[in-house]
């Protein structure tokens, strides 16, 4: 798998194309022909290549026009976050799988092959294409039985965010991570955006001090992820302030649609998986709601710098591995009873009772490969959160989309802890 | 004047012979002594020859009771043990009985006619027959002494097993009591986070009942091991003879781990029934059967013979002479005591061959129990413990993690001391086991009942 995106990224914003408005452009001028690569579409287009948080473009090679891609179906270890491993399943060694990226009116040919224990195919969910390659097992074609490889071949009609995912044993099959992306560029599109993510919403059951995912799960879900990952391993996304930015989301989760909320935009939804809204039917928005088997893409101009959170709003979502057997303590009066239970369970420390922040970095012992409550440090504080939780980046005159560190906020623009004199002098009194 | 010199000399050997050889004071208790001593390692005790015990008793009491502590205790004060080491001293009587010659019959007879001399006569008898055969009757009762001498031993080791066994139990019922008493701590922890949980509005009053319930149901556990505890220690105090202020007796220590493997089971059998005491007694009963036969029989044949001399005076003359007197065997010739006497050998014999298979099957269930239950005690302690202590620690971090709340942590300390008390049961009739194995050869058979409970109300 080549990691193709740090090389745009490096080559195009060395190359002074970034300062220049059109980074894309750059880069094709220094790639020129790629006979194997994901970065054909920006070359045929001069958009943008997709950048998969966490994630890759599948390459594919071209043989008579077509172009070529391999998908293989297989056990994979996965790290949702630091601390937290995953036997999952998933394509060509990741999950998600790479995004596939091609062009309006690219002939395409997929080979997929099954390497899992049970029999798989996969649905091109979203694309208009002939029946027999819609990819429902049983219904439109035979099982991929493990070890077979299946060829699919079809053209892509219509620009668009689609996904990719196995239509047989769905429940355990994508409860297990076996997705992706897809993304179809407008071979000739009106205007250009300069970052262009996809990501992939899921959720998963990973009992804690476990490492399999538990697909049968219907609604405790756990471990809640932006392209398989959950916060804090997930990536920020880096933009370069004024940048014209689009974001798109798939969800596949088994259960739940994800409200995603940006902080520090408006934004407009502009297609779904069903193609591209009108510009007279585009509404601003603060939140997108994406429900399962859908996609929404988003664009914004990043005009504010700063560091913002992006977000699912279920609170329940930026949560890792909350537990829920328990009685709920808030509330408890502590008095004495660390002494009270001590004897019995040294180990013993009465918690909760005031509320449950700061529960991921009390340092206390855990479950092996868990991260129940956990988040990271953050600038000023712990950063409370976990799960479908990312930072949208935004800085001025940045030359790389590595991660720049901490937003430096300008004098006065900051939060702080109110003086005395200033509560007196608004007439606030404690 | 030869008869009676006969008569005179033959009682005056059987006299001394009797009087110095065959009943001694100790009644041959030296030899249970020195039984117990090397079977056992214990100091067999007769208030009759060795005094009152009051101070040992009460110097060993001033330290804390081990076990052979409690033994020795119970050794020198169990009363009713001293009641049954008694039956030696009635064998001991009954030799002495057996051992003595019969006494000398005297008879004076006088009648006085008028104008005649008075005339009288004097007889002097005894009974001759009994004397012939004193040396067979004091066969008999040496032969019956010698059995209640092995039978004694037997028993003060027996005894010493059941003080064995009752100190375990009551170690036992300690240890147990001890952890219903941290179950009970557990559970009062429960039900006081369930009360503040309740207080703050976060649990409702179901969960609340069901902590308390639960904690009132642990109260009502330890209460009853409280009892259990209280009882086992009253035998003890029972078996050891205690009262009063004797009774603040202090326990010395748990209940030991498992001691080295059991003995290997060929050489086992060979042992028991080489040591046993049970046997050796039953063979004394049967050679005291066979004298008693051997009597019956030489009594039937011999005409029972009373002998003396005469001196009178009739019509003026005096006379002087031997008298006897017999019965004629004519008819009864003693056949019903012959096989009176028979009947009980033969019985006597099977008795042995019976013991004799019992002793060898109670050896190899005794070893077969004794594995069982050590490789049960391991279990527990190697095995089931740890991991116990490792789902503590699980649930711990799980509570940690805030998947688990304080009551399954509380519950997982509860199942852990429920895994410790079936640790202590098991350890517990491992030493029954190890009692009753040692108990056989030293040359016991355990019965299932009879002195097990020796001494007990
Ligand atoms: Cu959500």
């Amino acid at each position: 798998m080549i990691s193709r995106r740090n090389f745009v990224m490096g080559s195009g914003i060395a190359g002074g194309g970034l300062l220049a408005g059109r980074p894309a452009v750059a880069l094709q001028d220094a790639e020129g022909v790629a006979e194997v690569g994901t970065d054909a579409p920006a070359q045929q287009t001069g958009s943008a290549s997709v950048v998969t948080p966490n994630g890759v473009s599948l390459p594919f090679r071209v043989v008579e026009g077509v172009k070529v891609f391999h998908l293989i179906a297989e056990p994979v270890e996965h790290e949702f976050a630091p601390g937290l491993k995953g036997s999952c399943w998933g394509y060509n060694g990741r999950t998600s799988g790479p995004t596939i990226e091609a062009v309006e009116g690219d002939r395409v040919r997929i080979y997929v092959t099954n390497r899992l224990p049970e029999p798989t195919t996969i649905h091109w969910h979203g694309i208009i294409l002939p029946n027999g390659m819609d990819g429902v097992g049983g219904l439109n074609q035979p099982y991929i039985r493990p070890g077979e490889t299946f060829r699919y071949e079809f053209t892509f009609l219509y620009p668009g965010t689609y996904m990719y995912h196995p239509h047989v044993d769905e429940m355990t099959q994508m409860g297990m991570g076996l997705m992706g992306m897809i993304v179809v560029h407008q071979r000739n599109p009106r205007y250009q955006v300069d970052r262009d993510f996809a990501i992939m919403l899921s959720e998963w059951y990973v009992p804690i001090g476990a490492r399999r995912p538990d697909p049968r799960e219907m609604s405790d879900f756990n471990v809640l992820t932006l392209n398989s990952k959950a916060f804090p391993g997930t990536e920020p996304l880096v933009v370069r302030t004024g940048q014209r930015v689009r974001m798109r989301f798939g969800n596949l989760s088994a259960m739940d649609n994800h409200p995603i909320h940006l902080h520090g935009y408006f934004f407009k939804i502009t297609a779904t998986d069903g193609g591209p809204i009108a510009e007279t039917a585009q509404w601003p928005e603060t939140t997108v709601l994406v429900p399962v088997g859908a996609t929404r893409d988003i664009e914004f101009v990043a005009d504010a710098p700063g560091d913002w959170a992006m977000h699912c709003h279920f609170t329940h979502h930026i949560m890792n591995q909350m537990g829920h057997e328990g009685p709920n303590v808030i509330g408890l009066d502590p008095a004495g009873l660390d002494d009270r239970i001590r004897p019995l369970l040294p180990g013993y420390m009465t918690m909760g009772q005031s509320g449950m922040a700061g529960m991921g970095h009390m340092g206390m012992s855990m479950p092996d490969n868990s991260i129940p409550m956990k988040g990271a440090p953050g600038k000023h504080d712990y950063l409370d959160m976990g799960g479908m939780f990312t930072v949208l980046k935004v800085r001025d005159d940045i030359t790389s989309y590595q991660d720049p560190g901490w937003y430096q906020n300008p004098p006065g623009t900051l939060s702080r802890q109110a003086s005395s004199e200033e509560l007196e002098a608004d007439g606030i009194s404690l | 004047m030869p008869i009676m010199k006969l008569v005179t000399h033959s009682c005056m050997l059987l006299l001394l012979l009797s009087l110095s050889a065959c009943a001694a004071r100790d009644a041959g208790f030296e030899s249970v002594r020195d039984l117990i001593d090397q079977r056992a390692g214990l100091d067999a005790h007769w208030r009759y020859l060795d005094g009152p015990p009051d101070e040992r008793v009460a110097e060993i009491l001033s330290r804390p009771v081990g076990s052979e502590e409690a033994v020795r205790i119970a050794l020198l004060n169990n009363s009713d043990l001293q009641a049954s080491i008694e039956e030696l001293g009635i064998a001991r009587a009954l030799l002495l009985d057996a051992s003595l010659p019969p006494n000398i019959e005297l008879e004076a007879e006088r009648s006085e006619v008028p104008s005649e001399r008075a005339e009288f006569s004097f007889a002097a008898t005894t009974d001759l027959s009994r004397l012939l055969f004193l040396p067979m009757y004091r066969g008999v009762a040496s032969a019956e002494l010698d059995a209640v001498r092995f039978q004694t031993a037997g028993m003060i080791l027996g005894f010493a097993h059941s003080v064995r066994t009752a100190y375990y139990d009551y170690q036992a019922a300690e240890q147990l009591l001890e952890l219903d008493e941290t179950v009970l701590e557990a559970a009062a922890a429960s039900y006081d986070v369930a009360q503040r949980l309740h207080d703050a509005g976060n649990i409702p009053a179901l969960e609340l009942a069901n902590e308390r319930a639960f904690y009132e149901e642990s109260r009502g556990q330890a209460a009853i091991a409280e009892a259990v505890a209280f009882s086992r220690r009253e035998r003890l105090n029972a078996l050891m003879g205690l009262s009063g202020m004797e009774t603040n007796w202090q326990l010395a220590g748990r209940l030991a781990d498992p001691q080295e493997e059991a003995p290997d089971l060929v050489d086992l059998e060979a042992r028991s029934i080489d040591q046993s005491l049970d046997l050796v007694e039953l063979e004394h009963r049967y050679r005291a059967a066979a004298r008693r036969a051997n009597l019956a029989r030489a009594e039937g044949l011999l005409p029972s013979l009373r002998a003396g001399v005469e001196l009178s005076r009739e019509e003026g003359t005096r006379e002087f002479g031997p008298v006897i007197s017999l019965d004629l065997p004519l008819f009864n010739q003693g056949q019903g005591q012959v096989a009176l006497a028979r009947a009980e050998m033969r019985q006597l014999e099977l008795q042995y061959r019976a013991r004799a298979v019992r002793i060898r099957s109670a050896v190899r269930t005794a070893r077969n129990e004794l594995l069982v239950d050590a490789r049960r005690v391991e279990h527990y302690r190697d095995v089931l413990l740890p991991l116990r202590e490792q789902i503590i620690d699980e649930t711990q971090l799980q509570y940690n993690a805030m998947e688990l709340g304080v009551f399954q942590l509380i519950a997982a300390r509860r199942d852990q001391v429920r895994t410790a008390q079936e640790y202590v049961r098991a350890l517990q009739e491992y030493w029954h086991a190890r009692a009753t194995m040692d108990q056989i050869l030293a040359g016991r058979l355990v019965s299932a009942e009879g002195d097990l409970d020796m001494g007990m109300p």
